[in-house]
């Protein structure tokens, strides 16, 4: 019999297989776990890529339309400052394969501006620098010319270029932005917040200039200077009824695309930068005052102009003496000094100066601009002033101001201050009153019969019922007047039966030519200026010429006839 | 009955995975379409910036200043004067020139200015006047005439307006034409507007001219 001895340490045997197993198991579940865990996490992501990836990046493809800094545009939708990616051309002078010298030959011969010296400096290999601009703005052309010269250390980043289209035109208004983007003058300076505001730099600005009535504004005013060969023009229209400026021109002119140092004088906008003394032009706002005030009780009164008004050991002239007494629209026809005088001296300083300051006179024009210039108003305003100052001498304002007192002058009296932004029908102001509405149709008349019969004939476009008021006067240098250096200006607004826009140009020291008999008063200069812009620009803001259609001023027509009789 | 339960199990699995599996390509379906839109998206900005960029190259050459310079120098195009603006329809209606005779609206006879050429030149119409090739205006005229008058006839009776008319043969007088109340019936409205057509094109001095020159050639060529 055979004896089977079993060992006896079989009794933990089972449980270890039975661990054995239970490892296993556990194993394939934390790594069945794990496998699962992974999925999940893909699946998970998968769907969660699925939904939310669209909805996240539409918007940025939807923002990245809004350029950094908001286009401007004229009323009509003319852009006129964009920003645009525009090439530029960079090297690198450690990368050039080329001689440099042959280089920038033929770069000079592209760009005739900058001389082949200055393209060697910066392409020298040794001049320490490793990245350079060779040009900040390229044409397409140019660039294309520049890539055919093969070089592999020139490149053409794209960057974002403020861009002004128009290139001159309304420079001064729109001003420029500086290098690093902020604007530095004009709209870009006054709305660079608005401009640069992430949620509104998606909307166009709208201006309330129009790009063609200010291209024919400064293209006149261009043929103006050249005939008169006068040192700077400036010319503003503005709308009578809201106090919109249309064109706001300045000359000479410069490129908000390309500044140098060398333009630094001609960035001076002279509508809101200068002040000027702007004579004659002051003449119908202080009648009108009188007017208002009532001492000016009727167009027939007679006013001594025999003689040079003598007040104080000052004597005030005539250009064209009288010598007789006249009424109210022969002074304003024949522009006389002294029976504007004592008109003045009638109404008394206080009535005028109240007058003058309802005009903004005395303050700094509203506009948007910040340029804007303040006025030199009389530190003492005695009586001598008060006279001299109704004739628009020892005052000196901007043309923006004379503008806006014209507006109000000839639109019912209401004063509104000028804005470069386009006016919606509820944005338009209610205005201050100034004048009355009788004074405003009376002047009305008399501004028309001034162009009908008077100093300015030459801006009478036909059909157009143009109306305004000539003035010339000696510039003030060192305390004294210079008596050959004259600032003309002409002040109107048409048509005259409706005002509907008012227009100033403005003549800086003009000499005078064979056409105009060597004279260089503003009906020589300026005034055929507004005559030809009125012509042109008119129709483009909606007025109309009719020929058979005018001013009612027959009452005041025999109030001239009768002048010959003397009292 | 196990294997019905286990099955079950399975088609439930079987389902979820199945479900599981449109779900995720639903998504996957909505990701690519989404992706293509964006990629529409990212061209369409692209084409746009391309489209200023190239709208503000066009702004740029052709500014204002540009177009000033191209005026003066080639197109000298100016501002139309005060004359050549109308005020209104009636001023349009009367650009040509024709003054309408009160309501009636016919153009004065062209044939009158036949007979005066025949008056003004009794000497040349003495010597029996070679025979001229015969104009084919009196005919359609003398058509247009007879077109008026029936007209006229077929309109409703028009009270004879008294008219201002200047002396002339009574050969003439007769085919004057009788006045037709405007908007009579489409035929005389047509025929008056011919009628005016040919006082435009051929008025009374130059068909007088024409006579003329054609007596005094019929003239010399006899002589």
């Amino acid at each position: 019999m055979a004896t089977v001895i079993a060992r006896p340490a079989g009794a933990s045997k089972p449980v270890e297989r039975y661990d054995l197993i239970g490892v296993a198991h556990g194993r394939l579940v934390v790594l069945l776990l794990l496998f699962a865990a992974m999925t999940a996490v893909l699946a998970g992501k998968m769907l969660w890529m699925g939904i939310s990836h669209g909805s996240g990046n539409g918007g940025i493809a939807a923002g990245g339309m809004a350029p950094p800094r908001a286009d401007i545009l004229d009323r009509n939708g003319e852009p006129l400052a964009r920003t645009i990616d525009a090439y530029s051309i960079a090297v690198r002078p450690d990368r050039l394969i080329g001689d440099p010298q042959d280089l920038a030959d033929r770069l000079h011969d592209i760009f005739p501006d900058t001389s082949a010296g200055d393209f060697y400096r910066l392409l020298k290999p040794g001049n320490g620098r490793k990245w350079a601009y060779l040009r900040r703005r390229a044409l397409p052309e140019q660039v294309a010319q520049v890539n055919a010269l093969g070089e592999v250390g020139i490149e053409f980043p794209r960057e974002k270029e403020r861009l002004y289209p128009q290139r001159t035109l309304a420079a001064h208004a729109l001003g420029f932005t500086s290098v690093d983007g902020r604007g530095d003058m004009g709209v870009e300076r006054a709305f660079d917040a608005r401009l640069t505001d992430p949620a509104q730099r998606g909307n166009p600005l709208v201006l309330s200039l129009d790009a063609r009535v200010q291209g024919v504004m400064e293209s006149e005013l261009y043929q103006g200077l050249t005939a008169q060969q006068a040192r700077g023009a400036a010319g503003l229209v503005m709308d009578a009824n809201t106090g919109e400026v249309i064109a706001m021109a300045s000359l000479p002119v410069f490129d908000p695309n390309k500044l140098d140092n060398r333009t630094q004088d001609a960035r001076r906008n002279d509508i809101v930068q200068s002040t000027y003394e702007l004579g004659s032009t002051f003449k119908p706002l202080a009648i009108a005052a009188a007017m208002d005030a009532g001492v000016v009780t009727s167009m027939s009164k007679r006013y001594d102009a025999t003689a040079p008004l003598a007040v104080g050991g000052f004597h005030i002239h005539d250009d064209h003496p009288m010598g007789r007494w006249i009424n109210v629209p022969e002074t304003l026809i024949h522009s006389s000094n002294i029976v504007t005088a004592r008109i003045a001296d009638e109404l008394g300083s206080a009535r005028l100066m109240a007058a003058y300051r309802l005009l903004g006179f005395d303050r700094r024009s509203e506009i948007e601009l910040r340029e804007r210039a303040n006025t030199q108003w009389p530190r003492a305003w005695g009586r001598l002033t008060n006279m001299t100052v109704a004739y628009g001498h020892g005052i000196a304002v901007s043309p923006l101001h004379l503008a806006c007192a014209y507006a109000a002058l000839v639109n019912g009296g209401l004063y509104r201050p000028a804005t470069m932004l386009k006016l919606r029908e509820d944005q338009i102001p209610a205005g201050r009153r100034v004048f009355s509405a009788a004074t405003s149709a009376r002047m009305r008349q008399l501004l028309r019969l001034i162009v009908l019969d008077g100093t300015g004939r030459s801006a009478d476009a036909p059909g157009y019922r143009v109306g305004g008021k000539t003035g010339s006067a000696e510039k003030a240098v060192g305390g004294g007047y210079a008596h050959h250096s004259l600032v003309t200006t002409f002040a109107a607004a048409f048509p005259m039966d409706n005002p509907r826009y008012v227009i100033v140009v403005m003549m800086d020291e003009p000499k005078g030519n064979a056409e105009t008999h060597g004279l260089r008063t503003a009906a020589w200069n300026a005034a055929p200026v507004v005559r030809r812009v009125i012509e042109r620009a008119a129709p483009m803001l909606g007025v109309f010429p009719e020929a058979n259609r005018d001013v009612d001023v027959s009452e005041l027509t025999p109030l001239l006839a009768g002048g010959k009789i003397e009292d | 009955m196990i294997a019905i339960k286990r099955l079950k199990n399975i088609l439930w699995i079987l389902v979820v995975a199945f479900g599981a599996l449109t779900a995720y390509l639903v998504s996957l379906r909505v990701a690519t379409e989404r992706n293509a839109v964006q990629a529409l998206e990212r061209k369409i900005f692209a084409v746009r910036a391309e489209n200023r960029y190239l709208e503000t190259e066009f702004e740029a050459r052709a500014n204002m200043r540009q177009l000033e310079a191209w005026n003066s120098s080639d197109y000298r195009y100016v501002a139309p004067q005060a004359a050549q603006y109308l005020p209104d329809e009636r001023a349009l209606a009367h650009l040509d020139g024709v003054r309408s005779n009160g309501e009636i609206y016919v153009a004065p006879p062209v044939m009158m200015a036949m007979a005066d050429a025949e008056d003004a030149q009794p000497e040349a119409a003495a010597p029996a006047p070679a025979p001229v090739p015969a104009s084919p205006a009196p005919a359609q005229i003398r058509e247009d005439d007879t077109i008026l008058r029936a007209a006229a006839a077929a309109a409703a009776p028009a009270p004879a307006r008294p008219r201002t008319v200047e002396p002339r043969p009574a050969r003439m007088a007769a085919a004057e034409p009788q006045p037709v109340r405007r908007a009579a019936n489409p035929v005389a409205r047509k025929a008056a507007r011919m009628a005016l057509l040919d006082a435009q094109l051929l008025d009374d001095r130059t068909l007088r001219d024409l006579g003329a020159r054609a007596a005094a050639e019929s003239g010399t060529r006899n002589r």
